[in-house]
């Protein structure tokens, strides 16, 4: 997959998974992973810095918290811009997939 | 035991190094990384495993931090505020200060550097101009790649460039592979007039009409199809018309030519014929003008021809197709075969061979060699000189300069200079071009057409140097420790020690081997010069003929010897310097089958007092023998050889010339001349013949006084005007004419001259800057010895050591390769000078003067100085 494709879709993809909830970068990078059946693999070198990025935008909060483990780690959650972003965010999708659905489906012979 | 929390408290280090890094990301980097192990090992992997893997997958903190640093930056692709900037502006005038007191510090060393690498490629500029000239002769014709000449082939592999008259025609109407064909001939002289307009024209040129279908001279008026329609046709050039016609459409007009007596209507005007054009003329007309009868011989080899191809058409199936052609003609038993010879080809390989070519080869090697002894010097000398700025890169590198920055600013200086040097040289060529052509004797064009290439070839060549002589301060002294450069001095580290030898065996051998050509070729000329002939050809005023000198022959010849200055006079019908022509003759009892071959010239009376050629036998012709008129002949002591012991006078040849009155083809001998040159030195003796036979008497020669000279040309040129006013007195001293001959090696020895002395100049300035080296890095040593007591010159010999044995290599290969090179040359002389080995060590022993001055200077500068100064170095 290219570089660009996957850039494009980390911010909706993140914004997602944390609508289910406050999670932290390890488990979105194995959520991802899993997700996709492994074929989408995202580098720390990828996520942080969009993690970083949507915070600094006021898309999602941070917040450090101490784990059952007994060691600090850094949770994020959506902020209400990050759940109206979402809402944008996946009408563009959800439109360009409608797209593509339309393209590739084989056109129906026309009667008559 | 491996520890995890030691080794993520290491791990953690690293990533702090980087400054893009902040507490926090570090803080959250790592709860990552710990999550990733946890993970791991909760697969069942070991700590250690899970660590290495982790880290792996982590990457490099670099790629983090740049990552992270994006996300905190208005700009995208901005460069991080701890990475210093690819290039400060503020500081290019700095550069450019530096660089230039650097050059002011060593003015003189700068200068020579500089000026060396320019001289280097001033002389590729300009003898690759040359060389591009040679290479483009004849290739304007739009028809080349389908036009050849015709070349006559010997069976001992013997060929020449010329044919029989007979043979194009024959070609052009029975082979439909000839489209065209066109033999050309330089007939003679002759005044022109139009009225009391009047020259003299140096040649008039016959040729076929398919001349102007095949060949490319663009037509001004007429066209190629009625150029030559008519036998008095005239096909003018642009310069020529202007000489009669002014501004005046000539088309239609007439012109008179005095010889042969006709006026001519010309039909067309052509442009002036390109330098690179070995096909020249000024006025053509029909090759009809030789006689039918001298056209339809095929015995002739005398004419240059040439043919087009129809395209397509196999050249190698044709030479075979028309190879019996002269057997089929002729006789059976004749030898020669006709063989075709793309034109192109035909001004550097004359005759099928190797000819102007070698003179290109030779001369683009000396240019290539002489611009690598500049660059190779250039380089040296720069680096030798960028040495002494170890102390500035220790100081840009202590203040924050960056690698990559010292490496920009000595490559950006570097390249610079060499752009200057070569700014210089371009600058200065079409200002030494006039010298050049004058002392070459061409017509250069510097920046004609394809010039880009060369150009290009010198950017190029600019850029790789530029890039070399940086490449030292720019690469070596920027990974130095800050330590090492701020020495008190920094002597450049030893090695490349086999680099500098090769460098003076190259510089050396090759300026070794021009003196040797230089001082050879020079020999062989002045050797030509005074070479005996066999004939005096010094005070001999040759004037060219006219019909009514024909005529009033006689009277003139009174007339004018009448004169005290004027010793005597003569005719004959060729110069007796450039004869070339045969006829073959036979006798009663001659021994071989095949007629004999013989050089021939018609002369007059007189001719042998006038050239002072001593008669061996028999007599001279003379007016007092009445037969002398018709059937006497001399023959020169190697055409007597040819009737074995025998004695020659008396006896019959038959001379079997289809041009002259049958009734005069038997000739009687009565004397033989002393052996002598009828041409050029590069041929020898051969058996020559002399006849009096009025019709082709072209010129007239006057022998004068050598101390009246300047009373005596005044008094032939009133008595030719009075005797001949229709005509113009033109003549030329026949010791010109002989020098002409030579113009080629003449001009050959002067660039020989001119090479020698830039190679010896290139080589000086580099055998300086490598004496500069080594006396720099043996500064200590030097400095020793003299405090133990050596003298100077022990310590100069001491450095001259050294580079000896090289400079013996140097020699070998010098004297090795101007020796195969002069013997080549000097075989194409029939007499020559011998190739004297006291020449060798000659040669070698004044470059050595060179060295030893050159070496001596550096060496005695650097031993002169106070040896305290030089030892209290560290």
């Amino acid at each position: 997959m290219s570089k660009t494709l996957i850039a494009a879709t980390a911010k909706p993809m993140v914004l997602s998974l944390l609508l289910k909830g406050e999670s932290y970068g390890y488990r979105i990078l194995m959520e991802v992973t899993e997700l996709s059946g492994g074929t989408i693999d995202w580098s720390e070198a990828l996520l942080y810095p969009v993690l970083h990025r949507m915070e600094k935008d006021g898309l999602i909060r941070a917040r450090w918290r101490m784990t059952d483990e007994n060691r600090m780690r850094k949770y994020y959650s959506l902020t209400n811009a990050g759940r109206r972003e979402l809402e944008v965010e996946k009408q563009h999708w959800l439109r360009i997939h409608g797209a593509f659905v339309r393209l590739w489906t084989p056109a129906e012979p026309v009667e008559g | 035991m491996f520890d995890l929390e030691k080794a993520v408290a290491d791990w953690r280090k690293t990533l702090m190094s980087n400054p893009s890094l902040e507490p926090g990301f570090i803080a959250e980097i790592e709860s990552h990384l710990r999550d990733r192990i946890d993970g791991l090992v909760a697969r069942g992997r070991t700590p250690e495993q899970a660590f290495g893997e982790s880290i792996k997958i982590l990457g490099d903190s670099g790629v983090i931090g740049s990552e992270f640093h994006k996300v905190y930056t208005i700009r995208r692709g901005s460069r991080p505020s701890w990475q210093a900037p690819r290039f400060v502006p503020a500081l290019a005038w700095n550069y450019f200060r530096t660089g230039a007191r650097a050059i002011r510090r060593n003015k003189s060393f700068s200068t020579i550097n500089i000026v060396g690498l320019a001289l280097g490629m001033l002389c590729f500029l300009l003898i690759m101009a040359w060389v591009r000239n040679e290479l483009s002769f004849d290739r304007f014709h739009e028809n080349r790649e389908n036009l050849y000449m015709i070349l006559s082939r010997a069976p001992e592999g013997r060929s020449w460039s010329t044919t029989t008259y007979a043979l194009p025609p024959v070609l052009g109407a029975e082979y439909p592979e000839v489209v065209d064909f066109a033999r050309v001939w330089p007939w003679h002289g002759s005044v022109v007039k139009k009225g009391n307009i009047r020259f003299y024209e140096e040649t008039i040129t016959l040729t076929d009409p398919g001349f102007f279908r095949m060949f490319t001279f663009p037509f001004v008026r007429g066209n190629p199809e009625t150029a030559l329609r008519e036998k008095n046709s005239l096909v003018l050039t642009e310069d020529t018309a202007r000489r009669y016609f002014g501004a005046e459409d000539p088309v239609g007009k007439t012109l008179y030519l005095a010889d042969p007596g006709l006026d001519f209507q010309v039909t067309a005007v052509v442009k002036n014929v390109p330098p690179n054009s070995s096909l020249r003329f000024d006025m053509v007309t029909r090759v009809e003008w030789l006689g039918e009868d001298r056209l339809a011989r095929w015995e002739e080899f005398v004419a240059y021809a040439y043919v087009r191809l129809r395209p397509g058409v196999s050249v190698d199936g044709f030479n075979q197709k028309i190879s019996g052609i002269f057997q089929e003609r002729i006789n059976p038993d004749y030898k020669p075969k006709p063989i075709l010879q793309p034109f192109s080809e035909s001004y550097l390989y004359w005759a099928g061979r190797p000819g102007n070519i070698l003179r290109v080869i030779l001369f683009s090697s000396i240019a290539a060699l002489i611009l690598l002894m500049a660059c190779v010097n250039f380089l040296n000398l720069s680096t030798i000189q960028s040495a002494q700025r170890t102390r500035e890169v220790g100081l840009r590198k202590s203040i924050g300069a960056g690698r990559g920055q010292i490496i920009r600013q000595f490559l950006g200086e570097s390249l610079s200079t060499s752009f200057v040097a070569m700014a210089l040289a371009v600058g200065a060529a079409p200002l030494l071009l006039p010298a050049f052509n004058s002392l070459a004797g061409t017509n250069l064009v510097l920046f004609g057409p394809n010039m880009g290439g060369l150009i290009l070839l010198l950017i190029l060549t600019a850029s790789v140097v530029g890039l070399a002589a940086g490449s030292y301060p720019a690469f070596y002294l920027s990974s130095l420790k800050l330590v090492q450069l701020l020495r008190r001095r920094f002597t450049p580290a030893a090695g490349g020690g086999v680099f500098r030898k090769i460098l003076i065996v190259i510089q050396f051998s090759t300026s070794v081997a021009l003196i040797l050509c230089a001082i050879i070729v020079a020999r062989q000329l002045r050797f030509l010069r005074a070479f005996d002939l066999g004939f005096n050809r010094d005070q001999i005023v040759t004037v060219y003929s006219n019909p009514q000198l024909s005529t009033r022959f006689d009277s003139f010849k009174e007339q004018l010897l009448g004169h005290p200055g004027v010793l005597h006079v003569t005719r004959a019908a060729q110069r007796p310097l450039d004869v070339g022509q045969v006829i073959v003759v036979d006798w009663e009892g001659n021994p071989d089958p095949d007629p004999t071959r013989i050089g021939y010239t018609m002369i007059d009376f007189d001719f042998f007092e006038t050239f002072e050629m001593p008669i061996v036998r028999g007599r001279a012709l003379s007016a007092a023998f009445p037969q002398d008129e018709t059937e006497s002949c001399i023959i020169n002591e190697t055409a007597a050889k040819m009737f074995g012991g025998e004695d020659p006078i008396g006896r019959m040849l038959y001379w079997s010339q289809g041009a002259i009155d049958p009734k005069l083809r038997n000739v009687r001998i009565v004397g033989v001349v002393k052996d002598f040159y009828d041409r050029s030195l590069r041929e020898g003796i051969r058996p020559f013949i002399f006849r009096k036979y009025l019709p082709w008497l072209q010129f007239a020669f006057i022998k004068v006084d050598k101390n009246r000279i300047s009373e005596v040309l005044p008094a032939i040129r009133e008595t030719f005007e009075k005797f001949f006013p229709d005509h113009l007195f033109g003549y030329e001293f026949l010791d010109d004419a002989f020098n002409r001959q030579y113009r080629n090696e003449t001009q050959q020895g002067r660039l020989f001259n001119v090479f020698s002395l830039l190679a010896i100049v290139i080589a000086a300035l580099g055998l300086f800057g490598l004496a500069a080296f080594t006396a720099q890095k043996k500064i200590k040593e030097l400095g020793i010895r003299k405090v133990l007591g050596a003298s100077v010159s022990e310590l100069v010999i001491l450095m001259v050591k050294e580079y000896l044995v090289w400079i013996a290599v140097a020699n070998a290969a010098a004297w090795t390769a101007a020796f195969f090179f002069l013997r080549q040359w000097l075989n194409q002389f029939a007499q020559r000078v011998p190739l004297d080995p006291l020449v060798f060590p000659l040669a070698s022993a004044a470059m050595l003067v060179v060295v030893l001055s050159v070496v001596g200077v550096q060496t005695v500068r650097a031993a002169r100085a106070n040896p305290v100064d030089a030892l209290r170095v560290e």
